[in-house]
């Protein structure tokens, strides 16, 4: 009765001690991700957008990226400094915007919606309680409401210029 | 005593053990998978020509001009003339008949797209495209066979190009430039043979002005492309060009572009090669019958570059502040605005829609009027209940172009002009001149007055097929948001379902399980009693 009562401790502790998987593919990643976000269409964020409910657009992609094109209203936040930005003041205040609290509405996008699936994930497991994942993306949004896109022009043409407020000679 | 103990641990191992087999029987059963037929067929592409042209003495003079190539490739090719002559390559049109239209000619002659809207009046830029050697105004003379372009298809030297603005003439002394040189055409002419990728390819990937723009699925990426791309076409595969399957006979080539063809025939099938029932597997050959093999096995296309899925011409002729014309791109490279072409979008790995085809379509003609938005520059017959209709992958090209508000009829545009001050859009961006030049070279009616209305083109794929691991699996149809949750007019497995039907079916098993329960407990009091 003894060594039954150990084997069983001994195969319950195997199995709570098992480890995250070390070996996923980004496919099984997003895959997994899928299954516990939240996604909404690019009608139902333009809802939401001409709604009275408190938002944030969230471009996931590369700056690089989002100048050429992006959702008006759209912040960017690349995933990779996604975890840091999200909650710093200074970053939202640069923004002209104010940090978003863990109880309002994320709506997070990338190209075609892998990306921001995984984003997703991250913010879900940082505590934030609201997080959707447009369907699709970038492009699904750009197809469905072409007349709605915005882009960073001066940036694109290489940034604001740049003055020299040195003063002297 | 031991006895009834006996037969109560088989009776319940029985109970237990046989639901159990059944169960891994039926999933052995469902897991079976066929082995697909093995294909086996000489491929065209590796024909080799028994005649070496460069022998004959009348390829082997200087030529000066392409008629001359013509008529000395005829000399020899007696007949040829009147098979090239006869096929829609030539004609660009083709009397068909259109259910509740009936026998009307129809081809990129005069029908009207929403990409350069249409060909005819831009014919020095569009009929570069054509076989023939200058069609650069209505003049073109389609009854003199010397006006064939026998080279274009057949050049094996890589060297023979038509030059740009130049209605299909390739480049003469007076007209070469650093990009366009003069063919040497008797180094071609000795060195011709069945047409390559390439020689299909200079005009079919470049369709809508730029590589990839019109088909999604046909693109230059062909020409040297894995076979995640394209297994038929995989440099690393079969290596297949275009005749291979697209056979021909007389020069008629099988396999009609669905976006500007009416009439089933002509066609070509999988089914040609890989037979109707190519899986070996009861189930997965039934789908035959209503889905067509591509909606499986091209999974996405525009699987190497970018596809234009949108244009918007309102928003085109804005100028900088010189009055020049500007462009801008997207995040990927390509070309979002064009001040000559307006707004597009792009995408690449583009998951088809899916709708019933039967093989005939039908078009926009320019005598229609505008009746519904979004216009439907064509239209894919068929339905669940056509028996002859299946499932297909289409790219549909969704945009804006303008149209005449008063006769509410698309408006042919006068795109391109060798130069400024001839009306031309792309260089004098005047919509208003462009409109009436269009339509007038078209014989149409223009009231003046113009718009821009929404309209979209559907272009069924066929090509880009994927290696069998990457087929559609099961469920990315069988759900309820699947890929064919837009098809509503039947009764889909695993995605339709009727909640009375499930309340029922759930109350059964929930019933019966109750039953199996109580009827467990009952044998185990009931044993306890005995003894």
């Amino acid at each position: 009765m003894k060594k039954l009562i150990i084997y069983t401790a001994c195969l319950f502790g195997l199995l709570s001690c098992q480890t995250q998987p070390s070996n996923l593919t980004v496919d099984l990643m997003v895959e997994n991700a899928s299954k516990i976000i939240t996604t909404v269409s690019p009608t139902d964020l333009m809802k939401i957008m001409e709604s009275e409910e408190i938002f944030n657009v969230i471009d996931v992609r590369q700056n690089t990226e989002h100048y050429y094109g992006f959702i008006p209203g759209a912040v960017n936040i690349p995933r990779g400094s996604i975890e840091f930005n999200i909650a710093t003041e200074n970053f939202w205040e640069t923004e002209g915007l104010y940090m978003p609290t863990k109880e309002e509405t994320l709506i997070l996008y990338c190209k075609k919606g892998k990306r921001s699936a995984l984003a997703a994930q991250t913010l879900m497991q940082m505590g934030f309680k609201k997080v959707l994942v447009l369907d699709g993306g970038w492009k699904n949004w750009e197809l469905s409401f072409p007349d709605f896109c915005d882009k960073n022009l001066e940036m694109l043409a290489g940034g604001p210029a740049k003055h020299d407020d040195g003063g002297g000679c | 005593m031991k006895n009834q103990f006996s037969k109560s641990v088989m009776a319940l191992l029985v109970s237990l053990l046989l639901p159990l087999a059944v169960l891994l029987i039926t999933l052995k059963v469902a897991a079976y998978k066929g082995t697909p037929e093995v294909v086996n067929v000489k491929l065209k592409s590796e024909y080799i020509s028994s005649v070496d042209h460069s022998q004959f003495e009348i390829l082997q003079q200087e030529f000066e001009h392409p008629r001359d190539v013509t008529a000395a490739c005829l000399s020899c090719h007696t007949g040829r003339d009147e098979e090239v002559m006869a096929t829609a390559h030539w004609k660009w049109e083709r009397e068909e008949e259109i259910p509740g239209r009936g026998v009307v000619s129809v081809g990129k002659k005069n029908l009207l797209n929403n990409f350069c809207t249409g060909a005819n009046g831009n014919n020095g830029s569009c009929m570069r495209c054509h076989i023939g050697l200058g069609w650069k105004d209505k003049s073109f003379d389609f009854a003199d066979n010397l006006n064939i372009d026998c080279l274009v298809c057949h050049d094996q030297t890589d060297t023979y190009f038509k030059q740009k603005g130049q209605g299909g003439m390739p480049a003469t002394p007076e007209t070469a430039n650093a990009a366009y040189q003069v063919p040497d055409y008797q180094y071609v002419s000795q060195n011709v043979g069945l047409p390559k990728k390439n020689n299909c390819g200079i005009c079919h990937f470049y369709g809508g002005g730029g590589n990839n723009v019109k088909h999604g699925d046909l693109e230059e990426a062909l020409l040297s492309c894995s076979k995640d791309v394209d297994v038929h076409m995989a440099a690393d595969g079969p290596d297949m060009a275009c005749i291979d399957c697209h056979t021909t006979e007389r020069h008629n080539i099988q396999g009609k572009l669905y976006s500007v063809s009416s009439a089933n025939h002509n066609r070509i099938d999988c089914d040609q090669c890989h037979t109707t029932t190519p899986h070996n597997d009861a189930i997965l050959d039934n789908h035959f019958e209503k889905v067509a093999c591509q909606t499986c096995h091209i999974p996405e296309y525009a699987k190497a570059n970018a596809t234009k899925l949108y244009w918007d011409w309102s928003s085109a002729g804005l100028t900088d502040d010189h009055g020049n014309g500007y462009s801008e791109d997207d995040a990927d490279g390509n070309h979002n605005y064009l001040s000559i072409k307006g707004n597009f979008v792009w995408d690449d790995h583009v998951k088809p829609e899916y709708y019933w085809f039967n093989g005939t379509a039908d078009h926009y003609l320019a005598e229609d009027t505008v009746t519904t938005i979004p216009v439907k520059i064509n239209t894919l017959f068929g339905e669940y209940r056509d028996s002859t209709a299946k499932i297909w992958p289409v790219k549909v090209h969704r945009g804006k172009q303008i149209y005449d508000t008063g006769n509410k009829t698309l408006i042919s545009l006068k795109l391109w002009a060798a130069q400024k001050g001839e009306g031309a859009f792309w260089k004098d961006f005047d919509w208003e001149e462009a409109a009436r030049l269009g339509m007038e070279y078209n014989d149409r009616p223009y009231t003046g007055n113009y718009d821009f209305v929404e309209s979209e083109v559907y272009w069924p794929i066929n090509h880009m097929v994927s290696p069998k691991e990457q087929t559609l699996t099961c469920v990315e149809c069988h759900q309820r948001d699947g890929r064919l949750a837009g098809l509503n007019d039947f009764y889909l497995p695993g995605r339709d379902y009727n909640k009375s039907v499930d309340y029922a079916g759930f109350g059964l098993i929930f019933l019966t399980l109750i039953g199996i329960v109580a009827h467990f407990l009952g044998r185990i009091v009931a044993f306890f009693k005995n003894r």
